[in-house]
């Protein structure tokens, strides 16, 4: 029992909320793992030893034991997050019983503990029949739920309003399961991939058991007057088992969707078009070149894409001009090529090549004929989507009932002591009334219903 | 049409700091009340003219830099500061919220208020729009919430301006959060809705979608010690005050965190 208590206590719940923020702090504050790195992973340590490590020093190991540098894919956190929904889960059983008599009228059966000693006021001329015939019909009118129950002297008129109100909470709460569980059937059931990179004129498989694939068309670039970019649009075929199904224009904020796989357009860059040649084999290799990566020595910062060499034992790094200055060594409609041989750190030569010329090195013809583009979609699918937008409705529900829609409650015994009725007034809970002018209309609405004045009080 | 805006936005900074030395005199001089009620009107036509003007000349919702963003909170403070303090009379949220609005309104004129072109996933006017409205409703009340927390953490006898006893300055407070959270929570999930179109993801913990969260937990915290804890005092107002900086850490954190929201 003690168990059970502490389980659907509002203490822990309290406490797992404050875990939650302090780790959201730490996650501000400590340098996160981009999400397409696994935490533990060779990556993760390759990642920690180059950005982290410089910067955290003699403390990198000692944080990422704790699981710091990954605090949402940790374990202890999805410990917390699991235990903030069973307990959110349980207190909401817990209450239910509460919330479906209240739903039943349960909140006005019985009499309240104390009314006030002093009385709101005192009527002459009446009866307690009368005013409490007068008061419910003028409750009633204003949508209030009253039952009358008869006393030794007198009569005890009780009311609530909006008792719906106690389920708002309970769909609120409940709404956060919803949201956890439409994540994590997702997770499981889904897929992501936040780099999926297509060139210009290439179509690329999606993969994942979809049969999509997806070509890019056309890349263009829209921009505003100062330069700076307005808009990035991909005009793109979906193919499904090789066969055309849709035709697109994916742009930022208007994505393609295809039964439940989303194409999002991400980024983009420049892809210079690279054909290899040599006179004994032909075509070794070509097409659009996706400069994804970055070399940077201490002034530039270069944009550099792969291109393997099936057959020749070389690699080319193709480098296009520098992001970040007017770069010194290639300049704009040039690309510079690096080329490596198999097991080596060190290029074996460098070639500056212009757009729409050809050079010779290492036997081997390098053509440019010019540059296109590569853009970068996110792709995903999410099963359970559709439960996290119904748990955000069912939290908007459930908030606005709780707090525009507030569950009121009032008791208004009136008591015969000889001539006069003695009216005496409690609200529970919530104020019934928004401030004395709300009461004193509604006690003047019930007044000019009934004959009798008021007594006034004894000095 | 920027210009004229700008123009108005210091003359609202002008007529709040006359505004709060009323405040402050009518805490000696009982009829600077009237006063510190026109002039704080004023503010708020001074600063609701210079954001729709701002919003003619742009295109777009004043919500796209610091500056526009800036000048949007001053309006939620205002606009929060003035329905609370017609509807309690407190001098407290009349001071907190001038204040607050003063030491906004220097931030936003400091900074570049060129109205500079969107970015394309800014490109949604929509949700912009009523997303970022949303957040500005929610940091005003909360700011009143602040205001009057901190006001019932001072020794009262010394502060002649703020003449209210705790227990209506906490009730004050709750009124001020029981309308801010709904409209926290509303921020939030127009932002995950929002992040779901633009970026693919409803919830990436970006610096500033966490530092909401935490904003968002910690008044949810408040109200669940409040109503069901039965929490009263000066526990309550500390959370109250705490929160109020995670508002601010969420609204200053783009100077110090990079995310998708740094634009």
């Amino acid at each position: 029992m003690k168990i059970w208590n502490f389980i659907t206590s509002l203490r822990l719940a309290l406490i797992l909320i404050l875990i939650v923020v302090l780790l959201s702090v730490c996650s501000i504050f400590i340098v996160q793992v981009p999400h397409d790195i696994a935490a533990g992973s060779t990556d993760f340590y390759r990642w920690i030893d180059e950005f982290v490590r410089p910067n955290f020093g003699f403390w990198t190991d000692t944080l990422a034991f704790l699981g710091l540098f990954s605090v949402f894919h940790s374990p202890f956190f999805l410990l917390v997050v699991i235990l903030l929904m069973l307990n959110i889960l349980f207190c909401t059983v817990k209450r239910l019983p509460l919330v479906f008599a209240t739903l039943r009228g349960a909140g006005i059966v019985s009499e309240p503990a104390a009314f006030p000693d002093q009385p709101l006021l005192r009527l002459n001329g009446t009866t307690a029949a009368a005013l409490a015939m007068a008061t419910t019909n003028t409750l009633l009118k204003k949508g209030w739920r009253v039952r009358e129950t008869t006393l030794i002297n007198g009569i005890l008129v009780a009311a609530d309003k909006h008792a719906f109100s106690r389920l708002g909470t309970l769909l609120s709460h409940l709404s956060l399961i919803f949201l956890v569980l439409g994540f994590f059937l997702s997770s499981l059931l889904g897929f992501s991939e936040d780099s999926f990179l297509v060139a210009e004129g290439t179509v690329r498989e999606v993969g994942h058991g979809t049969g999509l694939s997806l070509g890019l068309i056309t890349f263009g670039i829209e921009q505003w007057p100062d330069g700076t970019v307005k808009e990035y649009r991909s005009q793109v075929i979906l193919y499904k088992e090789n066969q055309p199904v849709d035709t697109a224009i994916i742009r930022v904020n208007y994505p393609l969707f295809y039964h439940g796989t989303k194409f999002y357009q991400s980024y983009y860059g420049s892809a210079p078009v690279i054909e290899v040649t040599d006179d004994a084999s032909g075509a070794i290799a070509g097409g659009p070149v996706a400069l994804v990566g970055t070399m940077a020595d201490q002034e530039n910062m270069r944009p550099v894409g792969r291109l393997v060499l099936p057959g020749t034992g070389l690699t080319a790094y193709i480098i296009g001009p520098a992001l970040n200055t007017t770069d010194p060594v290639i300049g704009p409609g040039q690309v510079g090529v690096e080329l490596y041989r198999d097991n080596t750190t060190a290029p074996s030569s460098w070639l500056l090549i212009d757009a729409g010329t050809s050079q010779e090195n290492s036997g081997l013809v390098f053509s440019f004929p010019g540059t296109s583009y590569f853009s970068v979609f996110k792709v995903k699918n999410e099963p359970g989507i559709w439960i996290v937008w119904a748990a955000f409705i069912l939290f908007t529900l459930g908030i606005v009932m709780a707090f525009f829609f507030p569950y009121r409650r009032i008791f208004i015994r009136l008591d015969q002591e000889e001539e006069n009725v003695v009216v005496r007034y409690k609200s529970s809970g919530y104020s019934a009334f928004k401030g004395k002018d709300e009461l004193t209309a509604f006690a003047e609405d019930i007044l000019a219903k009934v004959p009798g004045k008021i007594v006034p009080d004894k000095e | 049409m920027l210009e004229a805006s700008r123009i108005l936005f210091l003359a609202g900074f002008i007529t709040a700091v006359f505004s709060l030395i009323s405040v402050i005199i009518s805490a000696y001089r009982k009829w600077f009340d009237k006063v510190t009620l026109i002039s704080l009107t004023l503010v708020w036509l001074l600063v609701t003219f210079s954001l729709v003007l701002r919003t003619a000349a742009t295109g777009h919702g004043p919500f796209t830099n610091m500056f526009e963003f800036g000048a949007a909170f001053t309006w939620g403070i205002i606009t929060a500061g003035l329905f609370f303090w017609r509807q309690s009379r407190l001098r407290a949220v009349a001071v907190t919220s001038l204040l607050l609005a003063v030491a906004l309104m220097i931030f936003a004129l400091a900074q570049p208020a060129q109205a500079g072109y969107l970015v394309p996933a800014l490109q949604q006017s929509t949700l912009l729009t009523v997303h970022v409205s949303a957040a500005i409703i929610a940091y005003g009340a909360f700011a009143v919430g602040f205001g009057v927390s901190l006001a019932s953490l001072l020794p009262h006898a010394d502060v002649k301006s703020i003449p209210a006893s705790p227990d209506v300055l906490e009730k004050t407070a709750y009124q001020a959060v029981i309308i801010g959270f709904p409209f926290m929570t509303l921020t939030i999930i127009l932002g995950s809705v929002w992040a779901e179109i633009s970026w693919g993801r409803y919830w990436g913990w970006d610096p500033k979608e966490t530092a909401s969260l935490v904003t968002w937990l910690l008044y949810a915290g408040y109200l669940h010690a409040r109503v069901i804890r039965g929490w009263r005092g000066k526990k309550l107002s500390v959370l109250l005050v705490v929160g109020f900086c995670a508002v601010l850490f969420t609204f200053f954190g783009n100077f110090f965190f990079r995310g998708l929201h740094s634009y």
